[in-house]
């Protein structure tokens, strides 16, 4: 048996959104540097710059999903929740940390009658992810 | 006759042969068949999937808070 399974599945937890923000960058540069579009129209932001609003989704959310799948890991033996499932409860730790980070760095507010209809978008899009893209990281590193 | 090959006689008289009941084809690739088979997507996950980008449809603006948290 191959040893350090916590590293591993840290590793494949912060896989899926860091190439998302890769994605998400690549785009962004692409409005912003070809096109010459404004900060603000490129992403919604009320104007800070983007090292405020990046603080979340590149430290904090890939961090996190990494170690959720530790915390899957180490508790699937007595767990009755599946990987999807267990993913699809992050977003209730998740979404009111990145909300409350986001005001307080003043990158953007969000009225709660908006941000609530986001919560079952959030944790099923979170529990396809889980289950698909990081069940198959999981086999990938042989802690399935 | 040495006491072992007794041993062995009286053996195969006790237990009747195991290859009248071995199976018609072999049992392991199939499992590793099934093992190596891509993951399909379930009817729910579908339309999980669906709900998602019907509901993203109708809040666009949503699209933003999920990239936010992914």
């Amino acid at each position: 048996m191959r040893p350090h399974p916590y590293l591993r599945a840290y590793m494949a937890g912060v896989t899926v959104p860091t190439a998302v923000l890769l994605a998400a960058i690549a785009i962004y540069a692409y409005f912003r540097f070809y096109f010459e579009v404004p900060n603000q129209f490129v992403i919604p932001l009320p104007g800070p710059p983007l090292e405020r609003a990046i603080v979340f989704p590149m430290a904090v959310v890939p961090n996190m999903w990494g170690a959720w799948n530790m915390l899957h890991l180490a508790t699937r033996s007595r767990s009755p929740l599946s990987l999807g499932m267990h993913g699809a409860l992050l977003p209730i730790i998740l979404i009111p940390s990145g909300i409350a980070l986001a005001r307080l760095l003043d990158v953007f507010t969000i009225q709660p009658q908006f941000a609530l209809p986001m919560f079952p978008v959030g944790m099923t899009v979170y529990y396809l992810a889980w289950k698909y893209l990081v069940g198959f990281l999981n086999e990938e590193v042989g802690i399935a | 006759m040495s006491e072992n090959d007794r041993f062995e006689r009286l053996l195969r008289a006790a237990l009747p042969p195991t290859i009248a009941g071995a199976p018609g084809h072999e049992l392991w690739t199939r499992v590793v068949d099934r093992l190596d088979a891509p993951r399909r997507w379930s009817r729910v996950d579908l339309s999980l999937a669906v709900f998602v980008a019907i509901m993203l449809s109708m809040f666009p603006e949503g699209l933003f808070l999920l990239a936010y948290h992914l």
